[in-house]
C-alpha cells in the first residue's frame, strides 16, 4: 500500500503558502513512553485498592474518550453521558484489567466502542460521521483525482454508501490518523489485519467513487 | 448499523469546555453504590438453596422414620 496520505497540502486548500504536514505521525496521545506506562500501571494498582486513586487516569483520558465518542454522534450531551458511562464501567471492572503491553487507553477505547454502540441500539443517539473538508480532499488526492468541488460532492455521496465496518476503519485511519497498531487494539484485530482491512475499506470507497 | 448523517466541518469543542464537564466525584459515587440487590446476590441464593435442600432432606428423613414406625408389624403385641 502506498504511504497513505503521506503529505497533506493544506496550503492548496486554504490559499496559504504550501506547508507539507506529515500526517503519518499518528495520534501522539497514544504512543507512550515506558515511563508513562509504568506511571499508569502504578495508578491502576492503586485504583484497584481505592477507587479515589482512579482520578489521574480519568483526567488523562477524559478528553480523548469524549472526542472519540462525540466524533461518532451528533449530540454533545449524550456524548458526555456516554463518556461518563465508559469511565464508570472502567472503574467497576478495573479488577479485571490485566496489563498486556498496550496502553491503558486501548482498554478504555474498547469500552467506549461497546458503550457507543449500546447507545445507538438504545436509540439514545444517531450514528453520525464527522469529516473536515480537508480530509475529503486528502482522500481525493489518494484516489489521484483533482481536488474539485464536484469530486468533493461525489466523495461525500460515496461515503454515505459505505458499510459501517468499512466506515469505522476509514474514520480511525484517515480521519483520526491512528496507527494500525492502535486500530487493531480498538477493533480487536492484529496490526496486519487492521492494515489489510483499512486498505480494503479504502478500495471499496474508491470503487463506489469511480462508479458514480 | 445505519449511518444516519455525515456532517462536514462541525465546530470543534475546546479542551477547556470538555475539561469543565469532568465529574470524577459522580464516577466514584456511582461505582461505590451497591449495584446488586441483596435478593439477586449469589450469597442470598446460596443460603436459600442450602436451607431449602436441608429442609427437604430433613422432611423426607422424618417421613421415612414415621412410615417405618407405622409399618412395623404387631407393634405393641407380645409374641411368645
Amino acid at each position: 500500500m502506498r504511504c497513505v496520505l503521506a503529505t497533506v497540502r493544506t496550503a492548496s486548500l486554504a490559499n496559504k503558502p504550501e506547508i507539507k504536514l506529515n500526517v503519518m505521525t499518528v495520534n501522539p496521545m497514544y504512543h507512550q513512553t515506558n515511563q508513562r506506562m509504568e506511571e499508569e500501571l502504578c495508578w491502576i494498582k492503586r485504583a484497584k485498592e481505592n477507587p479515589e486513586s482512579f482520578g489521574p487516569l480519568y483526567r488523562r483520558y477524559h478528553e480523548q474518550i469524549f472526542r472519540y465518542i462525540y466524533q461518532r454522534m451528533n449530540d454533545e450531551e449524550t456524548a458526555f453521558d456516554v463518556t461518563s458511562q465508559v469511565f464508570m464501567k472502567a472503574l467497576s471492572n478495573l479488577h479485571r484489567y490485566e496489563f498486556r503491553g498496550v496502553p491503558f487507553s486501548s482498554w478504555l477505547y474498547r469500552i467506549a466502542k461497546s458503550e457507543l454502540y449500546q447507545a445507538f441500539r438504545d436509540k439514545k443517539a444517531e450514528r453520525t460521521v464527522n469529516i473536515e473538508t480537508y480530509q475529503l480532499f486528502e482522500i481525493i488526492e489518494e484516489f489521484d483525482e483533482d481536488n474539485t468541488e464536484a469530486n468533493k460532492k461525489k466523495l461525500f455521496d460515496s461515503l454515505s454508501k459505505l458499510k459501517e465496518k468499512d466506515m469505522q476503519l476509514l474514520e480511525l485511519r484517515f480521519f483520526e490518523k491512528r496507527s494500525f497498531r492502535e486500530i487493531g487494539e480498538i477493533l480487536d484485530l492484529t496490526e496486519n489485519n487492521a492494515k489489510v482491512k483499512s486498505f480494503r475499506a479504502l478500495e471499496k470507497l474508491k470503487k463506489i467513487f469511480n462508479h458514480k | 448499523m445505519e449511518i444516519k448523517t455525515i456532517q462536514l466541518d462541525r465546530s470543534r469543542l475546546s479542551a477547556a469546555h470538555i475539561a469543565s464537564r469532568q465529574n470524577f466525584k459522580q464516577i466514584v459515587t456511582c461505582c461505590q453504590a451497591p449495584s446488586i440487590s441483596p435478593f439477586k446476590s449469589p450469597l442470598f441464593f446460596g443460603a436459600m438453596g442450602l436451607s431449602s435442600f436441608t429442609l427437604v432432606m430433613l422432611l423426607s428423613m422424618n417421613e421415612q422414620v414415621v412410615s417405618e414406625d407405622t409399618n412395623m408389624p404387631n407393634r405393641g403385641v407380645e409374641t411368645r
